[in-house]
This record gives structure tokens, sequence and C-alpha cells, in this order.
């Protein structure tokens, strides 16, 4: 080849590099309808926040892509470029830059110490802001929810579960799969014990989903149980009175509860045990990827034994509309998360059919499993009855009220009938609702959020209770309900009702919501 | 490592004056192959060797030792520097990690076409072991020679070569119901060369393992569980030849590779009924020319499709990936400087269900590979710009060599070089895994020196680097359901490298490599900042003893790796191990060569895992029984070009 061939060639090639990017950017993508093409994804530009309006057009600085436009939520104002609620942000409190101090909410644009009285209830919410999180601190104030400034130790990813021991916080830490010990009066610090929560060596992430404290032995129970590693654990520790007492070691330093390692429980492989009801020494664990309540007894935590296995499958079966689909495919449960209330176990499951080649779910009729443990075996289980599946479906979190000294009644969540885009925003819920079940199991009342102009469409997650009070998450929405219980009938407090906003907890997702003892 | 094109100008004729006078007297290709002392074939331009001559590389002979190990990945893994992480058992995934960089950050290239598919990594079980000669391994960011996806280093795997006149097959059979079997014919044919392989086998990878989640705690109780839908069945082959045309050479290439395999998940998530079907086939065409004055060209054309199908699980999905590229290599010499220049135009392209991205990708780069005064000191140069897509990023890269009487040579290079976002991260969502089209390349840049000796006993290297690696791409943890791939990772990493081999007598050979890699997080995370990137063991080195004559050979190898975390807030880890393998080596009949193999790996029965709670297969046998007939070599009808052969 001579240098002038070797030349000509070179400059073909090269001029080639130039050329082709333009000719060959095009795709064959069929977007669905609402959906419009951007490069080689389809996507929403009436809500996707990186194609807000048009293509490539993002919202920054906290906007939402609400109908085609960038703009701040409801209710909140822009401070530095940034959406702020400043109603509520203690760094912004009323106007940009006002900073409230220590100790001190903001409460309807007004720093306000609830120290001094007035506050009804301190929760914590373990909030996801992906990536990290935090502990945020929310004060039930006369005039609305107060969020605190947030806080997190320094060791600490984000939590994944939370509990208290006296005034102990036990924080179940996602990354590192460990249990963290917090002052209450120090979100921001963590002492130095630190137990794991996955053990040996299998390079596993524990997945917290619940912690549960008990008084015994004049000391505690802890029971944390590590869903991706399907194993319950179990430790012993101080007497919660005195938990508050040994973490406060000093102005600057935090002491250590001493918890010890008792044992636990491994269920198998691909279970998922979920948070359980515990009745006297039995524990009864929904395992929900086989669909099934296991009973265990624990009073050994290093030996603990298994009883029965219930199968909620029978019950799908037999409900309203969870027979056999017109494709003669069939509705699973998936039971997430149990309670013990009146001497039984309650079960609240999810029934549903997952398809992985659309990765969408069909939903069935809620489930709600009353489990007599009096009885044994199958005969122990039967369904709620009298749950509308045109208002409840995808039943997920049950929480007893401990109203009056009579049978007490039970919430239950439903989480509703969700509709995705491609980027899994929620775009609609349809049948999500709070029911209220008295002391027989007959709904007394129900409650539903409404919708908020532009805002993600709100449904009903996990529920705390503190007296005649219900607070109510919507972790997806990271958006938290404050209802009154009256004469059979929620009052909303907090929420939509009136025009208002329930507040935004969390920037991406509310993973736990606990009530929080006084410092 | 540079003298690869000094030799071959030097000695290009001398070689070919050689080969003819050889090829005209047949008495002598009658010796025992043994005794015949073949000159190598030089490597293709792809080859580190060639293209990035200051560079590290370290050069795996696959082919001689494949009966000893399980899969492809074991052996490339005993390079210094190389992490090898895997999914357990034959036909399982595996995956590399070259100098704290992750997997999608080193290159892996099979005769020099890129395996990195749709999310960025190669899967080295997608490589069939029987074609695989030779593993070549380049440590340090080579995007100045090799373009992007390089931040840690690249890894050429070159296939067998066609020129020996062979005929040769293997049989063998092992645990967990393993069977496998290959064979293949090589040599002259239509006046010029050929080979053909065939290869198949089968594993039921049902090996048993230990699970106790409470392990250390009183409530502890170990059970031995057996691995279930961990099995594979695979079957392919490759087709190559090549020949002169006129005063060209024109090589081509087809290999074809397919694999059926469940994939079992992880311990504590295992999917029984997930499976995962693949095709790949891969062709290309090199026209090459080479001149005595150690000037050459080639032009190449190559190809490559993969297809999976994944079925149960957590979902199911059907991918393609296309790429076709048409390339160009020139060196020329000009008094103390060998200038070489590259070009590329391709093309690379996906269809996973309603999502379908393609992309133009282009390339050009050049070198200069100067010696002042003809010495022995090189100064090399180099820069690459590649375009793929929206995407268009520079390499440069300084390299040094010097080579010192008594074998000695000292190396150093400098340079940068970045990553462009897989389709996967860009485009398509899977399951629970968002796609960002949002996302930026990943950059890294890095500093390396080393110092090698080589003699007649051994050879021993010695090398240190340090990199940093920025805007990486990590799935983070967005609740409720999926992940989304952010630029938000960074990594500083250091370390030192070491390979040796010494053979004192003719029946005994120790060789060894050590790998010392220090990682830190440099993410402004408080939970994260400075601790230890995860799945990077400090410590990872193996040595291989082996002693006996030819026809009875026994060999040891022992692996040990450190502690490693598996988590950024480095508080979970998986233990520290040292596997132990041996095997002997019976030739029971000389001509042809009938060799029984009997390997035991991780003797020690050591439980250990990979990754994501993968558990890895304890203690495994493999019998093999290997046949090789050398046929007599005709004399070539045309002088043998100084030009590689065989990998287009």
């Amino acid at each position: 080849m001579t240098p002038s061939i070797r030349a000509a060639l070179s400059a073909i090639l090269l001029a080639g590099l130039a050329l082709l990017p333009g000719c060959l950017s095009s795709s064959e993508i069929q977007c669905v309808s609402g959906t419009v093409r951007c490069g080689d994804t389809c996507v929403a530009t009436q809500t996707d926040n990186n194609n807000c309006g048009s293509c490539g057009s993002a919202c920054s600085g906290g906007n939402v892509c609400v109908a085609g436009g960038c703009t701040c939520p409801v209710g909140q104002g822009v401070c530095n470029g940034i959406c702020t609620a400043v109603a509520s942000d203690p760094n912004n409190c009323g106007v940009c830059g006002l900073t409230c101090g220590a100790g001190q909410a903001c409460n309807q644009g007004v720093c306000q110490d609830c120290s001094q009285g007035g506050c009804r209830t301190a929760l914590i919410a373990g909030c996801i802001a992906a990536p990290g999180g935090y502990l945020q601190r929310i004060q039930d104030a006369p005039g609305g929810l107060l969020l605190e400034a947030p806080a997190n130790p320094p060791v600490a990813t984000f939590p994944d579960a939370l509990g208290f021991i006296g005034t102990a916080l036990l924080y179940g830490d996602h990354d590192s799969s460990t249990l963290l010990e917090i002052p209450v009066g120090s979100l921001g610090s963590a002492s130095s014990e630190r137990l794991s929560l996955v053990t040996g060596t299998t390079g596993s992430i524990a997945g917290t989903s619940d912690i549960y404290v008990e008084a015994a032995d004049a000391g505690s129970r802890i029971y944390a149980m590590a869903t991706l590693v399907n194993t319950l654990r179990i430790f012993g520790g101080p007497d919660p009175a005195q938990a508050g007492a040994l973490l406060d070691a000093g102005p600057g330093s935090v002491g250590a509860l001493g918890l010890q390692d008792l044992g636990g429980h491994a269920f198998d492989p691909g279970s998922f045990p979920e948070p359980f009801g515990k009745i006297g020494n039995d524990v009864f664990v929904p395992l929900n990827a086989t669909g099934q309540v296991l009973r265990v007894n624990v009073s050994n935590p290093a030996g603990t034994t298994v009883g029965d296995t219930y199968d909620l499958q029978p019950l799908v079966a037999a409900l309203p509309g969870g027979g056999v689909l017109p494709d003669g495919g069939a509705f699973q449960a998936s039971p997430t998360q149990a309670i013990a209330r009146n001497g039984y176990v309650y079960v609240a499951a999810n029934v549903l059919r997952f398809d992985p080649d659309r990765f969408v779910s069909d939903y069935g009729p809620p489930l709600v499993v009353r489990i007599d443990p009096t009885k044994s075996g199958q005969a122990a289980l039967s369904a709620v009855q009298g749950l509308d599946a045109g208002v409840c479906q995808n039943v997920e979190w049950l929480a007893s009220l401990p109203l009056g000294t009579a049978a007490r009644p039970m919430l239950v969540s439903c989480a509703g009938v969700r509709t995705y885009d491609q980027n899994f925003n929620v775009t609609s819920v349809a049948n999500t609702a709070l029911l209220l079940l008295d002391g027989n199991d007959q709904q007394i009342t129900s409650w539903a959020p409404s919708n908020g102009a532009g805002q993600t469409p709100p449904s009903v997650g996990r529920a705390v209770v503190q007296n005649t009070t219900v607070y109510v998450a919507d972790e997806s929405a990271s958006r938290l309900y404050v209802l009154d219980y009256g004469t059979n009938s929620f009052v909303e407090r907090v929420g939509y009702v009136d025009g208002g906003t329930p507040p935004q907890i969390c920037p991406t997702y509310i993973s736990d919501l606990v009530v929080s003892p006084a410092p | 490592m540079g003298g690869w094109r000094w030799a071959r100008a030097c000695l290009g004729p001398a070689l070919s004056v050689a080969s003819i006078a050889w090829g005209q007297s047949p008495a002598v290709v009658e010796l025992p192959p043994v005794d015949v002392p073949v000159p190598a074939a030089p490597p293709p331009p792809e080859s580190p060797l060639v293209r990035d001559p200051t560079g590290l590389t370290t050069v795996v002979d696959v082919a001689s030792r494949r009966s000893e190990v399980s899969t492809l990945g074991v052996l490339v893994g005993e390079a210094p520097g190389v992490v090898l992480q895997q999914t357990g058992g034959i036909g399982q995934a595996e995956q590399l990690s070259l100098r704290g960089a992750s997997s999608t950050g080193v290159l892996v290239l099979l005769d020099g076409v890129p395996l990195n598919a749709l999310g960025g990594v190669a899967d080295l079980s997608l490589v069939p072991l029987p074609a695989v000669q030779r593993a070549e391994v380049l440590r340090g960011g080579a995007g100045a020679r090799y373009g992007a996806g390089t931040l840690g280093g690249v890894v050429n795997l070159v296939t067998r070569s066609a020129a020996e006149p062979v005929i040769s097959g293997d049989v063998g059979a092992g645990s967990f119901g393993t069977i496998q079997g290959s064979a293949s014919a090589s040599g002259p044919v239509l006046g010029g060369s050929g080979l053909l392989e065939l290869h198949a086998g089968h594993s039921d990878g049902d090996f048993p393992y230990l699970y106790d989640p409470l392990a250390g705690t009183p409530a502890s109780n170990p059970k031995t569980l057996i691995r279930e839908n961990n099995q594979a069945t695979w079957v392919g082959g490759l087709a190559k030849g090549g020949g002169r045309v006129g005063q060209w050479r024109l090589d081509g290439l087809v290999q074809v590779s397919a694999l059926s395999r469940g994939l079992a998940g992880t311990v504590d998530h295992p999917t029984p009924d997930a499976h995962q079907d693949f095709l790949g086939l891969q062709a290309g065409l090199r026209l090459s020319r080479a001149w005595a004055s150690g000037a050459d060209t080639s032009l190449r054309l190559d190809t490559r499709r993969e297809g999976n199908t994944f079925r149960g699980g957590d979902f199911s999905d059907d991918t393609r990936w296309w790429q076709a590229s048409l390339s160009w290599d020139g060196t020329l010499p000009v008094g103390h400087h060998w200038l070489s220049a590259s070009a590329s135009v391709g093309l690379s392209f996906a269809d996973a269900d309603e999502h379908a991205p393609r992309w133009a990708v282009t390339s050009a780069s050049v070198q200069d590979e100067w010696r002042p005064g003809g010495g022995s000191v090189s100064i090399v140069p180099s820069a690459r710009i590649d375009q793929g897509g929206p995407f268009v990023g520079i390499s440069p890269k300084l390299g040094v060599s010097w080579a010192l009487p008594a074998g000695v040579t000292l190396q150093a290079n400098v340079g940068q070089s970045y990553r462009i976002p897989s389709f996967l991260e860009l485009y398509i969502p899977t399951g629970t895994t968002l796609a960002n089209p949002d996302l930026e390349p990943e950059r890294g840049v890095f500093v390396d020196a080393g110092a090698g000796i080589a003699g007649a006993p051994g050879m021993l290297r010695v090398a240190g680097f340090a990199a940093q690696y920025e805007n990486l791409i990590v799935y983070e943890y967005q609740p409720p359901v999926p992940t989304r791939p952010e630029n938000v990772g960074a990594v500083r990493a250091a370390g030192l490298e070491a390979e040796g081999r010494l053979q004192p007598a003719r029946w005994v050979e120790l060789t060894g490599s050590y790998g010392l890699l220090f990682t830190e997080n440099i993410r402004a995370i408080q939970a994260y900042y400075l601790k230890e990137a995860p799945f990077r063991p400090r410590h990872r080195g193996t040595l291989r003893l082996a002693l006996g004559p030819e026809r009875l050979r026994v060999h040891g190898t022992l692996r040990a790796q450190s502690l490693m975390w598996v988590n950024r807030s480095n508080t979970q880890s998986i233990a520290g191990r040292v596997l132990v393998d041996a095997g002997v080596d019976l030739t029971v009949l000389r001509r042809p060569e009938v060799v029984l193999s009997f390997n035991a790996t991780n003797l020690g029965d050591v439980q250990t895992r990979d990754l994501d709670a993968y558990p890895l297969p304890g203690r495994a046998f493999l019998a093999t029984l290997t046949m090789r007939l050398d046929l007599p070599r005709s004399p070539p009808s045309t002088p043998p070009s100084v030009s590689s052969e065989g990998t287009p």
C-alpha cells in the first residue's frame, strides 16, 4: 500500500466517523398512549420530571411535573431556587432563610418549641432519600404537624425498621445490616455498640422489616425480623425503663444497652418472613413468598421449635372473586404482616397474581386472616368476612386500637390497586382505604384520602395509633395523614381536607413510622 | 513487552528464511513435537503485547491447563490485579474486576471483539473454554489503545491457532453431574490453514453447600443443602482459517456458542424456576499485510450477536444485542519512531421488548513508539477518541519502557480512560431496575510503574499502581420497588502486583502471582466515606507447583484471597479463603499422544461464597482423557508471512 493510498483510506474512514452518528440514531420504538418517544425510550411528558412537557426538559430544585409543566408541589414556595415548604421547613420557617432554634419545629411558618407543651404526640419516621436517608421527628402540634430538622447517625445509611425500648431508639440500618442504638433525645448520634443482623459470612443484606420489643425477665427481649436473610434475631436487653439512662452517658457521648445475642429462628431460604404477631411464647410469622404463616415457639431462642404451618391459599379460593381466573390462573396470597389482638392473630395479605412477562399484577379480593391459637392446623384459620372489594383491595397493614377495656377495634390498611408508569411512579390508585373493624371484626367505618390536585395519587399504608389519634403513612408519596377517631367515625385532621395538603415527610419513601416517647 | 514490534522488524526476514528452509526438510518435522522449535506466531494487532507496548500485560496459557479447572475465569483470575467474581460452578456467570474497577470497567475481547454486551459486563462463562488458547490481561486504564470501557484494563481472549497440523479431542467427567468433550482439527488446508473445533458439555451443578444463617449465634444450626436449578448445558464451535492472497493475508473466523442454564439465585433468595438461554455468534474477516521494513496494515470486519431469553424468576425478558465494526490498523516505522494509527466505524444495537436503542460507534487513535537513538528506551505517547451514541471521549496515555541488561525491563504508564454507560443502564429497564438516559460516562485516571527480570531460570515482574475512578454508575435502592442507576460513585485504588515463574530444572516449575489492593470509597456519604469498596479483597494470590517429567506430571495450585467486604459500610464480609487444587497428568501413549488427567479442585472442601451470597462448589473432581495427534507438516505453498495468523 502506497502512502497516498493509505492516506486516502484513512481520510475515508475518518470521514465516516463524523458522518455516521447522525445517520444512524433512529430507532423503532412504538410508544403506548400517553407517552412520547424521547431518544430511545418512551416517557409520559405530562408527569415525567426528567422530560416535562418535552423531551429533555427536566424539572429541578424540587419542582414536580404536573400537566407538562414544572411547578412546586402544592403548599411549597421557592427559596434559593428550590421548592420549600416554608410552613414547616425548620430551615426556612415562614420566610426563606429563617432557621428555627434547637428543639424547635416550624409550625405554620412560626418556630415553636414543643417542650413547652401543647404538642400531642411525637413521631419518628424512617426516611429514604435515595441516596441515603435519615430520621425525621414529627410533632403533632395544635396547628398541624411540625417537622424538626432531620438527623441521622454518621455510621448509618437509612433505616429499614425502627423500634423503641424505653427511650432508646433501635434503628435497623439498611446498608450495614446492623442494629443501632440511638438516644431519642439525640437522633444524630448512636451507640458504638452495633449488632450485626447478618451472621456468618453470607454476603447478604438483612432487609429488616420489624423491630419488636417486649418486657421479659426483669429485662427485655428484642426481636428483629431480618426479612432478606430469612431470619428472626432475638436479643436480650435491659429493663425498658432503664434503657434511656444507659444510653445517656453524658454530654456528647452515648452509652450502650448491652444487648445479648440469644439466638433466633432461621426460616427456609426464600420465604421472606414479615412482621409477626406474638401470643404467649409463640410468634406467628407471615411468609410472604410462600403464602403461609409459620408458628414458632421462641421461649428458648437458642432452640426454637416450629409448630403449625398455615396455608392461606385455600382462604383465597373461597373468597368472592378469589377463585379461578378466566385464563385459568389463580390469585396468590402474600401475607405482609401479623398482629396479636383479642387473643387471636390477624394476618394482612396481598392477594394478587403477578405476571412476569408484563411485570404487572392483577389484584384480587381483600384478605385478612384470623388465626385461633387454641386450634391446630388449617382449622385455626378463618377469613374476616365482609371486606368490600369495591372499597378495599391489597390489604397491607393492620393495627390494633387500644381503646377502652372491651375487645379492641382494628385498623385495616388497604393499599389499593396501583398502576405505575415505566419509571414506577404511581399513576393511579383505586380501592385504597382505611377500615375500622370492631371487636367482632365487623366494619364500623372507613376512610379514604381524597386526591390533591397535582399530587401523587394517595394511598393508605402503615398506621400507628396514639390514644384516639391515627397516623396513616402513605409511604410511596411520603405523606402523613392524621385522623381522630370519634364515635364510630374518623375525622381527618391533617390531609387534603378543606383544601389542605398533608406534609411530605421524606424525600422518597417512609420506611417506618413509630410513636416516640419523650426524651 | 514492547519488543514484539522491534523484534519483528529485526527478525522478520530471518524468520522467513528459516521457515522456508525448515519447510523444505520434511525429516525435521517427524521429530517428536516437543523437540521441534516451532516459532510462535506474533500476536495479532489487537493483542496488548502489540497495541500497548509499555502496558503491564500478563499472558495466561489457557489451552495447556484447561483440564485443571472448571471454568475459564479461574485461569484468567490467576493474573495479578484480577478479582474473579463467580455465581457458582460450571456454566454459571462469572465476571472480572481489575485493579479495583468494577466488571463493567474491564473490557473483555474475544480475538479483539468486545464481549461486554447490553449491561456492560462480560460474562466469561459464555466463552467456551476449549476454544481459547490464551488470555492476555492488560492492567490499567487502556482507553488510549482500546477505547471506552477500559477503566481497569483489558482481557483479550485469543482463540486457538489454525496453523498447527493437529487432530485432538478430549472427554471429561466429574463431580456434580459434569460431562464435557471437545474435538478439533487444524492444519494446512486449501493452500492456507484452518481449524474446526466443536465442544459440548453439561453439568447438573447440584453441589452441596453449608447453610447456617444464624452462624455465630446460640441458635446456630448448620445444614447442608443442595444447590438447585444450577445446571448448565452448552454446545458450540469455532471455525477459522487463513491464507495468503497475493502479498496479502486473509483470515476469517466464525464462533458460535449456545448455553442453557438454570439461574439458581442467591442463598437467601433462590429462584428454582429461573432460566436463561444464550446464543452467541461471532464472525470476522481480516485482510492484512506486513512488510519486511516492519510496516503493516490490516483491515478487519467483525460482527457479534448475542441473544438471551430469561424465563421464570422475578421477570421474563428477551434481549438481543448486535454489533458490527469495520476497523483499520496500520503501523509505519519512521526513523526511531514507530507510528501507528487505527480507526473504526461500527454499529451497535439492542432489541429488548419495546426498547431498541441503536448507536453508531466510531473511533480513531494514534500512537508513536519512539526509541530515542534507537536505544533501549521506548517512549510511547498515544491517544484515542471514541464516539458511542451521544457520547464522545478522549483517552490519552503516555508510556515508557526501558530494557536494561540482564533481562531487566522497566515500564511506567500514566493515562486516562472512561466508560460509556451501557444500553441497559441508559435505555432498557429490566424488572425492578430502571434505566436512566441522563447518565454520563464514568472516568478513570491511573499511573503505574513496574520492573521485571527474565532469564533462563524464570522471570519476576513487580508493579505498583494508583487509580481514581469517578462518576461511577451505582444502582441505588429506591423503595418501594425500583432501583435506578446514577453517576454517584467514586473510588480510589492503589496496589501492588507481582508475578513470577521459576524453573530450576526441567521437571520442576513454580509459578505464582499476587495482588495487593487498597480501595477507598470517596463518595461524600459519611457512612461510606473512606471505606473499602465491596468485593475487593486486599490480598489475592496464586501459587502453582508442577513436578515430574512430561509423561507423569503432578501439579498443585493454591488460590488464596483475603476477607472482602460485601457492603459499602464495611460491616458485612466474606471471610478469606485458601483453596487448593491438585492433579496429575499421565501420558499413556506418545503417538498419538494420549493423556489421562485427574484433577481435584477445592481439596479442602472450603465453604465459601461470592457476590451477593452465591455459594461456590466445595471439593470436586474431574477426570479428562485427552488425545492429540500431530500431523506431518507439509511445505507451505508460499513463504509464510510474518503477520499474525488465525485471528481476524
